[in-house]
């Protein structure tokens, strides 16, 4: 009887170390949702057009991301606030009041142990410099905060005098080149 | 696995939107070992509504654990007027195809490294217009599928 007992305790010890080890060892497990879509491919004057502020800057700082419920769907997505060091704004079509800084919101986050990826949304990290094209109309989900156009081809990262679109590789030009371009849009369109 | 919701809402008939769906469905089986079911009743879904882009044909969402695919929905957005003729844009199958596609774990060509044109001859091309017609799979389309599944 006694040696049953102790062999009782022997395994109860034992599942309970084992589990005490696994919470301690174990990773919590990521969840990743992934959300995708068909995009309207956009010439860069019809994007210029949808723009209400073309601002060049530098990403200096990213919030945590914030997750929520589309509205009428069974999607739930997240959104990270970035805070953009404006050096340039090349169009301002709206009544915000230029400042230093701009905060704009953009698709996608990591809440806790869950990963939102929106594939269609651009990327951004801290310290990256960017030429953006914004609205406060492009997608529902964040209308009513500046949010890239166009998505991915809204963005620009640029590096060593480069502007690279983030959805076009094809669409990458020197600097100088883009911002003039858009600069002789703005023009056309406001004639 | 899937099941449908509802799609009246689409103004494409009850019959013609079950049928593309599952010419769509049917598309991406017998490349691999992968087989695309369409079940009576199951947590992943295709329905009609307004995604959270206006701008988007459809948005499909899938939440992926390590290792299985938990949930997938579509949401095709019915303030779309959708064609189902195979030649006017947007087709509805062939935008079903490309949405299964993320089902299998495939992703928009766009977020490929290298020149996303290249791709535009695969269902998996993200943009639009694009030609409507190409509803069944492109080599590379099933190439992309084997690697994950095996042939």
């Amino acid at each position: 009887m006694a040696r049953g007992i102790g062999f009782g305790w022997l395994i109860v010890v034992t599942a309970v170390s084992g589990i005490a080890a696994y919470m301690l060892i174990a990773q919590p497990t990521l969840i990743r949702s992934n959300t995708s879509s068909m995009l309207e491919l956009l010439p860069l004057d019809k994007l210029v057009e949808h723009s209400k502020i073309i601002v060049v800057g530098e990403i200096v700082e990213q919030k945590p991301s914030v997750k929520d419920m589309v509205e009428n769907t069974d999607v739930q997505i997240a959104y990270t606030e970035y805070i953009l060091k404006v050096e340039r704004y090349l169009l301002n079509n709206s009544e915000y009041e230029e400042g230093d800084t701009l905060i704009f919101k953009n698709l996608g986050g990591k809440v806790g142990i869950e990963e939102f990826i929106v594939e269609d949304s651009p990327e951004f990290k801290v310290g990256d410099r960017v030429l953006l094209l914004l609205t406060d109309e492009w997608d529902d989900f964040l209308k009513g905060s500046w949010n890239v156009v166009g998505w991915r081809q809204g963005a620009y990262t640029i590096k060593d005098g480069i502007a690279y679109n983030q959805f076009y590789k094809e669409r990458s030009m020197p600097e100088d080149e883009l911002v003039k371009t858009i600069e002789e849009i703005i023009k056309k369109k406001s004639k | 696995m899937y099941s449908i919701t509802i799609l009246d809402t689409l103004g494409i008939p009850r019959s013609t939107w079950v049928s593309e769906l599952d010419a769509a469905r049917q598309a991406w089986n017998g490349h691999s070992r992968f087989t695309l079911y369409e079940a009576a009743s199951n947590p992943h879904t295709v329905y009609a509504g307004i995604p959270p882009s206006r701008t988007a044909l459809a948005v499909t969402t899938t939440v992926c654990l390590p290792g299985y695919l938990q949930d997938a929905d579509t949401v095709f957005n019915n303030t779309v007027a959708w064609a189902t003729d195979g030649r006017t844009w947007p087709d509805f199958r062939r935008v079903a195809v490309h949405e299964f596609g993320h089902w299998v774990r495939l992703k928009d060509t766009s977020t490929l490294s290298g020149n996303n044109y290249c791709y535009q001859y695969t269902v998996m091309y993200d943009c639009f217009p694009v030609v409507a017609g190409y509803r069944t799979l492109f080599e590379e389309d099933k190439q992309w599928l084997r690697s994950i599944y095996g042939r």
